[in-house]
């Protein structure tokens, strides 16, 4: 796909007027919340940026040549960007760092993915001084609060967990080809993707409970008949924490549907915990998307842990479908 | 009003068939109209194979029949719901009745509409290739010298003896797979594919 089909054509004044609505919103509510805004840099040393990213999303990155040398990423998410100040800032951390911002990202499109070259969001990062659970409540209660602020109709959010899936992919040993494959098909749902590749990599119990989790999003009482099998294969409490998550916003935020989607996790290698999308009707992308990945200030030589989510503001500046 | 993208051609009438049998109605073929009322409240446009998912993955449509050669060759960001059952076929290398695979040889030059796929498996053997990316009728290109070898959709293997052609290996088994658009999914409240 040639970069040209992707470039943005501009927004004129009334998309103009809707996306600072939009942030206004946003930046008011997570200011309130403590979050203070930043400017993450738009151009990062390369080596740096790809390892504050995700695979998928270092494949998108877009690199430029700086004059007298040196190759530089221009951003394609903020979260490196976010990632790349405070480790240089902050050797350690007393309490939780809270950031938010707002602004274009640059990402090379792909047929599977055919967003535009240029694309706006806004999003919060939370730093903790170490890795763990801590925050993950704090942040749920932003995204759903961020949504109903965005003035979203019907929304619908959903949480999932890398610890439920993972470790079970972990049991299974495959290959990395084999990995690849299965994260592919689990982000696919496709059960006949599954069957083929336990023919050609192994059957096991572990494989036959992540096709089972496949389509029983939205219905936590059929995944609890899991449960059993679950509580052999060491995920159970995951699934209950996630359970309890997902009551706790029900309660909360009683215009919003909230579901469970234990095996729709994209960027395996890059979140570690729960993760949190947000779909509205008409829109054919999520909406908001998230989670916890504390793998990241360690690749940079901080112990930190971090939870941040997205809201894409580009998509919800386009027509309904 | 919620959308299916159906296939055109081959895939066609057994798409309606099965839909049919799900309780919803025949659409009339013969209307010009672009989407075609289905009953249950849904609505089918026919569109060209490579272009359900296009419509499917950005939200034109909400669902979609296609078949499993075009997922796997374009990787639309989809979600592959099952597989239908219909529309049984091949991926298949074929060639001229005289060609004798020569692994390591000069470059083979491979026409096909796959080129993901055809590489993929013929870089796999140990074959150096080289792909001519056709959109039809790649089983006239060895016969015009364009290519060596071919990689097509194969059903009765009739056309392939016709051009002087022999199937030599089947790359995959092809049917027809319902697809979902990812955000569309979500919204979806009366899930009659699944029964």
């Amino acid at each position: 796909m040639s970069a040209l089909e992707g470039l943005n054509p501009g927004l004129w004044w009334d998309d103009t007027a809707s996306l600072r609505a939009l942030e206004q919103r946003l930046l008011g509510l997570w200011g309130g919340r403590g979050f203070a805004e930043v400017v993450p840099p738009f151009l990062l040393p390369e080596t740096e940026a790809l390892a504050a990213s995700s695979e998928a999303l270092s494949s998108r990155t877009l690199k430029v040549q700086a004059n007298g040398g040196g190759s530089l990423a221009l951003r394609s998410d903020f979260t490196a960007g976010v990632a790349w100040m405070v480790s240089r800032r902050y050797r350690s951390l007393d309490a939780p760092l809270r950031v938010c911002y707002s602004g274009a990202v640059l990402r090379r499109p792909t047929p599977d993915r055919p967003e535009g070259l240029e694309t706006l969001q806004g999003g919060c990062e939370r730093v903790s001084p170490a890795a763990g659970f801590e925050g993950d409540e704090e942040m749920l209660r932003l995204a759903a609060e961020s949504l109903l602020a965005l003035g979203v109709k019907d929304p619908v959010l959903e949480l999932g967990h890398w610890g439920l899936v993972g470790p079970l992919m972990d049991r299974m040993a495959w290959p990395a080809e084999g990995r690849a494959a299965l994260e592919s098909a689990l982000n696919r749902k496709s059960s006949s993707a599954l069957a083929a590749l336990g023919g050609r990599f192994g059957q096991s119990p572990e494989l036959v409970l992540l096709g089972d989790l496949l389509h029983l999003g939205g219905r936590p009482e059929a995944v609890d008949a899991l449960a059993p099998r679950m509580r052999t294969m060491g995920v159970l409490a995951v699934w209950a924490q996630i359970r309890e998550f997902g009551g706790l916003l029900g309660r909360e935020f009683p215009g919003l549907a909230v579901r469970l989607e234990p095996t729709d996790v994209r960027h395996w290698s890059y979140y570690t915990g729960l993760t949190v999308k947000a779909f509205a009707p008409g829109r054919p992308f999520a909406v908001l998307s998230g989670g916890r990945y504390d793998g990241l200030y360690p690749a940079l030589g901080r112990s930190f842990g971090a939870f941040g989510f997205a809201v894409h503001l580009g998509r919800l500046l386009e027509k309904e479908g | 009003m919620p959308r299916i993208a159906l296939t055109k051609g081959r895939l066609l009438e057994p798409a309606l068939g099965w839909l049919e049998g799900l309780g919803f109605v025949r659409p009339d073929l013969e209307s010009r109209a672009l989407s075609l009322p289905i009953g249950r409240g849904w609505e089918a446009v026919l569109l060209k194979g490579s272009d359900v998912p296009v419509f499917v993955q950005n939200g034109a449509a909400d669902l979609g029949v296609v078949g499993s050669d075009v997922l796997e060759e374009d990787g639309p960001d989809v979600y592959d719901l099952r597989p239908l059952g219909f529309g049984a076929c091949r991926l298949s290398l074929a060639a001229p009745l005289t060609w004798e695979a020569k692994p390591g040889a000069a470059a083979l030059r491979v026409a096909t509409k796959f080129p993901r796929l055809a590489e993929e498996h013929l870089r796999g053997l140990g074959f150096m290739i080289r792909i001519i990316r056709l959109s039809s009728s790649a089983e006239l290109a060895p016969q015009l010298g364009l290519s060596d070898v071919i990689v097509d959709i194969v059903d009765s293997g009739r056309t392939l003896h016709e051009n002087g052609l022999r199937e030599v290996q089947v790359l995959r088994p092809i049917q027809a797979h319902l697809v979902a658009n990812r955000g569309a999914y979500r919204f979806l409240k009366d899930r009659w594919w699944e029964g």
